[in-house]
């Protein structure tokens, strides 16, 4: 629906392209001729040359290493331990009437907040980095649970009885698969956040990773490294992005036939 | 179509339980603590806790740590949302600028930008500024996207209606486009001020010499497992009267809204 | 109003009815006050029966099979499944199929056929064997590895009555099992299932409003008043087997049964309108 005025596609593109450019020549003639604060803010080539430098030497790779082992372990644990605690309290009400009350007061208030105690009970190593990605992700994990037990398909239910499943059938045949198709669907956004969260907690603690990379420059005022693991951090979680989004659309194929 | 029911049968215990849980927990954690359950250095035990929070009240030094990572959320809150909302005014108006802008606006809105703190450190230093602009960058892309969204959106008759009644283009906005954002960013107020705080308390967290973040990292810092505890709570309360008071200010919103802009 | 056939009442009194229901009744709570949909029915069901129950939409003819599957409590009356009362669902006795198919979306055809066999504790091996067995006999060989949404809709309805019939219950409830499918693919699974019911000598409760498709169907038919359901009639519908669907509709007995069933149907049908 093209309205009068608006721009053709290839104009609109040039033009991006052409501030993209313009932005990245800018910086660098910038910085280089003494226009902006090279201290501040770096170059282009500076922070691009320390990339390089980092994968040449290997030193990037053990630290990413230890970014995705915190993103990875803590988001498994995170979701599991969440969705149990989401069958818990659809299924034993008793435990529903005092989890639930808590979980959605709890669910306000930023995960961050709990990682002081984290460290303090699990100490500063990988344990509350684990830790920190399993809190944000848990709650994830568990309203998905709570989402697909409340939204099950009353008929599966009702066919699922007359075969004769017990309720730990049930759990095994219906609510399980049905939670592990909802958390497909999130989890570019589980993801996401374990990411985020493993880093914020190389941020606070002392340990290896992106994270603590990037902390350990801006201590020592190094600009372009700390640019170089930001912009790094930034392009891998763009690129872990994108290919769970490409996996999204292949995993729907056997979702399309419930809507129907 | 009939399925399964769930087991919805009202228990008289109910509304009783739910009250006693809390105190019952506490007891729980002080009674393990006393026994040698629980080890004191790492858990502490309610008692001293609450000791430790009365003290902070009654020396005015809670309210001054907390009043500082409220500044810090609320200022940086509302330049992200000023800037935010001016922005998304100007893409809904402006055509061109919206199909040259949009594709790295909404990049940089999926872009995690709570991890820019330490950029934010080496521009801005330590002090409050550096955590108020990380907080304001947090809060302007959701901001300026949710403006241009409601301008976007709203119906093209109500527009036409109002510019047969007489309205120019200042009028438009004070009159149809203003309201329609109004609610639009009440509403992505109440989402943001997670993240708004979430990132207050990160930069508190990371180095500074006021704020909430700061007191309990400190404590941490120092295996004052007690003061941690302390500070988590008061924490915890603050952020839990804020969600009270939005959700009282979204129902009376609620109220007297009496008919949809879109 | 029913002419009985002496061969099945012989039947009736070597063994209890399939379905004994004497002034079964069921009522909802609704906003508007206590809705009845279902006031004193009583009727039985003899075992090896292909019965019908016809009646205007919105009759309450769901609900009656709901109760007798177990998945709903009765409001009054007695309800007995092979002289046995107790109103929970047996899972031996009863299989289920109903109009929207009901096939778990993530596992494939055939892991859907051999579900009821493993809940029932067969052994992986066998439970296999059984199910592909069944697959093969809706005639649906070579597509035991799709999901449902890589089947079409007659298809999955095929692999849902498998899935039924693979446990061998003793009652199958349907519940306007075709009504969504096209008429030719109706016309193939309304004859692939007598021919199934007529290896598997299951007693058959088949919900329609088409009466065409209860006469071709059934032995016998029991029509229902608008709502609350009761009993308006039962007749019995004496046609030869094996039929086949498509040509028995012009042969003059369907014609004539066809006929008598349908002046007390259309009454009703009217009636129900006439409600809303």
């Amino acid at each position: 629906m093209s309205r009068a005025g608006e721009p053709p596609a290839t104009a609109v593109r040039a033009v991006q392209a052409a501030l993209v450019a313009a932005a990245l020549v800018g910086w660098e003639v910038g910085a280089r001729r003494g226009w902006l604060s090279a201290e501040f803010v770096s170059r282009p080539t500076a922070v691009g040359a320390v990339i390089w430098d980092w994968v040449r030497s290997g030193y990037l790779w053990p630290h990413l290493v230890a970014t995705f082992e915190a993103a990875v372990v803590g988001l498994g644990l995170g979701l599991a331990g969440g969705a149990a605690l989401g069958f818990l309290v659809m299924f034993v009400p008793a435990v529903g009437e005092v989890v639930e009350p808590a979980m959605s007061t709890l669910n306000a208030v930023p995960r961050i907040v709990f990682y002081p105690l984290l460290m303090l009970w699990l100490g500063l190593g990988m344990a509350s980095k684990v830790g920190l990605v399993a809190t944000i992700v848990a709650f994830l994990g568990y309203y998905t649970a709570v989402g697909a037990v409340r939204e099950v398909d009353r008929l599966l239910l009702a066919q699922v009885r007359i075969l004769g499943a017990s309720p730990a059938a049930m759990l095994r045949h219906l609510y399980l698969p049905a939670t592990l198709a909802w958390m497909i669907t999130g989890l570019r956004t589980s993801v996401g956040l374990a990411f985020i969260g493993a880093i914020l907690g190389e941020y606070m603690g002392s340990m290896r990773g992106i994270g603590n990379i990037i902390m350990g420059a801006q201590n020592l005022f190094q600009t372009p490294q700390v640019m170089a693991g930001l912009a790094l951090t930034m392009v891998l979680a763009a690129a872990v992005d994108t290919l769970l989004a490409r996996l999204e659309t292949h995993w729907s194929a056997w979702r399309q036939v419930e809507q129907a | 179509m009939a399925g399964g029911s769930y087991p919805v049968a009202a228990s008289r215990y109910r509304p009783a339980a739910k009250v006693l849980v809390l105190p019952v927990l506490l007891g729980a954690w002080e009674g393990a603590v006393r026994v040698g359950v629980l080890d004191p250095f790492y858990t502490s035990s309610p008692v001293p806790i609450l000791a430790t929070i009365v003290r902070w009240i009654a020396t005015g030094y809670v309210l001054e740590h907390v009043l500082a990572t409220l500044a810090v959320t609320l200022a940086g809150l509302a330049g992200g949302v000023v800037i935010g909302a001016v922005a998304g005014f100007a893409l809904g108006f402006l055509r061109w600028l919206e199909r040259v802008a949009l594709p790295f606006l909404t990049a940089a809105n999926a872009m995690p930008r709570i991890i820019l703190y330490p950029l934010m450190v080496l521009w801005l230093g330590f002090g409050p500024l550096s955590r108020i602009v990380l907080v304001a960058s947090l809060v302007v892309f959701p901001a300026l996207l949710t403006t241009h969204s409601a301008i976007r959106q709203v119906d093209v008759e109500i527009v036409r209606n109002a510019r047969v009644l007489g309205a120019r283009r200042l009028g438009l906005i004070r009159h149809v486009y203003l309201p329609a954002v109004a609610l639009w960013l009440f509403s992505t107020i109440r989402v943001t001020i997670g993240f708004a705080l979430a990132g207050a308390i990160v930069g508190e967290y990371v180095g500074a010499v006021r704020g909430m973040g700061m007191v309990i990292a400190f404590a941490q810092s120092m295996f004052r497992a007690r003061e941690v505890l302390a500070g988590t709570a008061v924490l915890l309360a603050v952020i839990w009267l804020i969600d009270l008071g939005l959700r009282a200010a979204e129902h009376a919103a609620a109220r007297w809204r009496l008919s949809e802009v879109m | 109003m029913s002419t009985s056939i002496a061969p099945v009442e012989s039947r009736a009194a070597v063994r209890p009815p399939a379905v004994q229901a004497v002034g079964l009744a069921k009522w909802f709570d609704g906003a508007e006050g206590t809705v009845a949909a279902i006031e004193n029915l009583t009727f039985t069901v003899h075992p090896g029966e292909f019965l019908c129950l016809v009646g205007p939409s919105g009759c309450g003819k769901s609900t009656l099979l709901n109760i007798i599957a177990g998945l709903l409590p009765a409001s009054g009356g007695q309800l007995q499944i092979y002289g046995e009362s107790g109103g929970r669902v047996r899972p031996d006795c009863i299989g289920y199929v109903f109009q929207r198919d009901a096939l778990l979306p993530w596992k494939t055809a055939l892991q859907n056929v051999m579900l009821p066999l493993l809940l029932r504790g067969v052994p992986m091996a066998q439970s296999r064997a059984e199910a592909l067995n069944w697959v093969q006999k809706v005639g649906l060989a070579g597509f035991e590895h799709h999901y449902p949404s890589q089947l079409s809709g007659g298809m999955r309805k095929r692999i849902s009555l498998a899935m039924t019939m693979v446990y061998r219950p003793s009652i199958i409830l349907m519940d306007e099992p075709f009504a969504a499918l096209d008429v030719q693919t109706r016309h193939l699974m309304e004859n692939e299932l007598l021919a199934l019911w007529a290896e598997a000598g299951s007693t058959i409760l088949f919900v329609t409003h088409d009466l065409e498709e209860a006469v071709a169907l059934a032995d016998r038919i029991i029509v229902l008043t608008a709502a609350p359901a009761r009993i308006r009639a039962d007749y019995q519908v004496p046609l030869d087997r094996p039929r086949d669907v498509a040509e028995i509709r012009t042969s003059g007995a369907f014609v004539d049964i066809y006929r008598r069933i349908w002046r007390d149907l259309r009454e009703e049908v009217a009636a129900s309108r006439g409600r809303r």
